[in-house]
C-alpha cells in the first residue's frame, strides 16, 4: 500500500481500472472461448505496457525490468489460456 | 560485562554455532529459493526470470500434451458425465415457466434429429452447428420428416451434470434466446458419449421446433410414452441405435482434462502469489531495496488472474 501513497497514484488508478475492465469482460464473455482468449491476451498486453510506461515515467526503465513485465504478462496469458481452452 | 560486550559475545557464539553446522550454508542458500537475498538485492530464486521461463514452459508443455496425447492414445483423456434427457427437459421447462412461457413438449422426431447430429459430429470429428460438408441443423430435422415453421439448436459438451448444461445455456445470450423463444413448441434431446478430437466426452444436442401443422404437436400421452421408453433404455444400457437418447451412465475416465488444467494453474498461481507476498513482507522487514519491477503490482495482477481463472472455470462448453 505504501507504493500507492508514495508513487504515481494515477498510474495505480489506471492499473486497477484496467484490471477491473479485464475481469468484467472475462466474466461477461466466459462462454465464448475465442473472445475469452482475446480478452486474456489484451489483459496481458495491458499489464506489460503499464509496467514499461510506469517505469519509464519513474526514470528507471532497464532491460531486466522490461523482461520481467513481459514474463509476468506471458505467464498470465498462458495460465488463463490453459483453463479457457481445456 | 557491559551491554555492548554481551551483544558481541552473543554474536560470536552465534557465528561459532553456525560454523559448526556443516549444512548451515546449504540451508542459507536454500531459504533464498523462497525469500529475497539481502546482499544480492534479488528476489527469491523461485521468482527469478529462469523460474518464470520454467513455469511458462510447463504450461505450454501441458497444453501440447493435451493436443498430442489424444492422437497417440485416443480416449486416455476425457470428461466424466452423468446427464440424462428427463432432467434436461425438466430443467428447460422450469426456466421457461419462470419466464411465464409454455413448457416445451418432448418430440421423438426432434430427438432423432438431435441424435443424428451428435453421431455426425463424432463420425466427422467436428464441433459446430454446421458440418464440414455443409450440413446444417435443419437438414437433420427435415431428414426426420419434421416439417417446421421455426427451428433451433443448442449444443453442449464436457459437462458432468444436466443442471449445469441448462444453467450454461441460460448464461449465454444466444442459447438463452433459443431456450426462452415463444415460437418453439417442441423439443428433442440427444445425450451421446463418444470420442471427439481424441478426447472422450458427452455431447448434448438440443433441437427446438414448431411444426408447420400445429395439430401435429405431440400429445401428452405420446410424450409420456417416449420419455418412459428413454428411462427404461437408460437403465438397461442397451443399443443406442434404437432410440435417440444414449445411456446416461457415469463413465470412469482415466485422466480428467478439466481437473488437470484447474489443479495445475491454481497450484502454480497460489505458489507464486505466496512467494510475492513473502517477498513484500521480508523485503520491508529487512529493508531490502531491489532494482526490480513492483512486487505489489505483480501481486495484484496475479490476484486478478486468480479471480479470472475462477470466472472462466466453467463446467463445460456450449455452442
Amino acid at each position: 500500500m505504501r507504493y500507492l501513497e508514495e508513487n504515481h497514484i494515477i498510474d495505480y488508478f489506471l492499473l486497477f481500472f484496467g484490471l477491473g475492465v479485464f475481469l468484467f469482460l472475462l466474466y461477461v464473455f466466459k462462454y465464448n472461448t475465442t473472445l475469452s482468449l482475446f480478452i486474456s491476451l489484451g489483459g496481458s498486453l495491458f499489464y506489460m505496457l503499464w509496467g514499461i510506461v510506469h517505469h519509464a515515467l519513474e526514470k528507471r526503465l532497464h532491460r531486466e525490468i522490461v523482461l520481467e513485465y513481459i514474463l509476468i504478462g506471458v505467464f498470465m496469458f498462458a495460465l488463463l489460456s490453459v483453463v479457457i481452452i481445456y | 560485562m557491559s551491554k555492548r560486550n554481551s551483544k558481541k559475545h552473543e554474536e560470536k557464539t552465534k557465528v561459532a554455532k553456525w560454523r559448526k553446522d556443516v549444512k548451515a550454508i546449504d540451508k542459507f542458500k536454500f531459504i533464498h529459493h523462497f525469500l529475497p537475498h539481502p546482499e544480492k538485492k534479488e528476489r527469491a530464486k523461485f521468482l527469478s526470470f529462469k523460474s518464470f521461463g520454467i513455469y511458462i514452459f510447463l504450461i505450454v508443455f501441458l497444453m501440447g500434451l493435451f493436443r498430442i496425447l489424444p492422437t497417440l492414445l485416443p480416449g486416455v483423456l476425457g470428461y466424466a458425465s452423468n446427464i440424462n434427457v428427463t432432467d434436461l427437459l425438466t430443467d428447460t421447462n422450469q426456466m421457461r415457466e419462470k419466464d411465464r412461457l409454455e413448457p416445451l413438449v418432448f418430440n421423438e422426431a426432434l430427438s432423432k434429429a438431435a441424435y443424428q447430429k451428435a453421431m455426425d459430429m463424432f463420425e466427422d470429428d467436428y464441433w459446430s452447428h454446421v458440418a464440414p460438408d455443409g450440413k446444417e441443423p435443419w437438414d437433420f430435422i427435415l431428414a426426420e420428416n419434421y416439417d417446421y415453421t421455426y427451428a433451433g439448436e443448442n449444443l453442449a459438451k464436457n459437462f458432468s451434470a444436466s443442471s449445469d448444461v441448462v444453467k450454461a445455456w441460460m448464461e449465454s445470450p444466444s442459447h438463452r434466446e433459443n431456450l426462452l423463444n415463444r415460437n418453439y413448441k417442441e423439443v428433442g434431446f440427444a445425450v451421446v458419449n463418444g470420442t471427439l478430437g481424441g478426447i472422450e466426452t458427452t455431447l448434448v444436442v438440443q433441437m427446438f421446433g414448431q411444426p408447420r401443422d400445429l395439430t401435429m404437436i405431440t400429445s401428452k400421452e405420446s410424450e409420456n410414452k417416449a420419455l418412459k421408453e428413454i428411462s427404461t433404455q437408460a437403465v438397461s444400457t442397451v443399443n443406442t441405435k434404437v432410440l435417440p437418447q444414449v445411456l446416461p451412465e457415469t463413465k470412469v475416465v482415466p485422466i480428467n482434462v478439466d481437473n488437470i488444467s484447474t489443479y495445475v494453474s491454481l497450484t502454480l498461481l497460489g505458489f507464486i502469489l505466496g512467494l510475492f507476498a513473502l517477498d513484500m513482507w521480508y523485503s520491508s522487514r529487512h529493508q531490502i531495496i531491489k532494482l526490480t519491477g513492483h512486487t505489489f503490482a505483480h501481486f495484484v495482477v496475479l490476484l486478478v488472474v486468480l479471480v479470472g481463472v475462477w470466472f472462466v472455470l466453467k463446467p463445460g462448453i456450449v455452442l
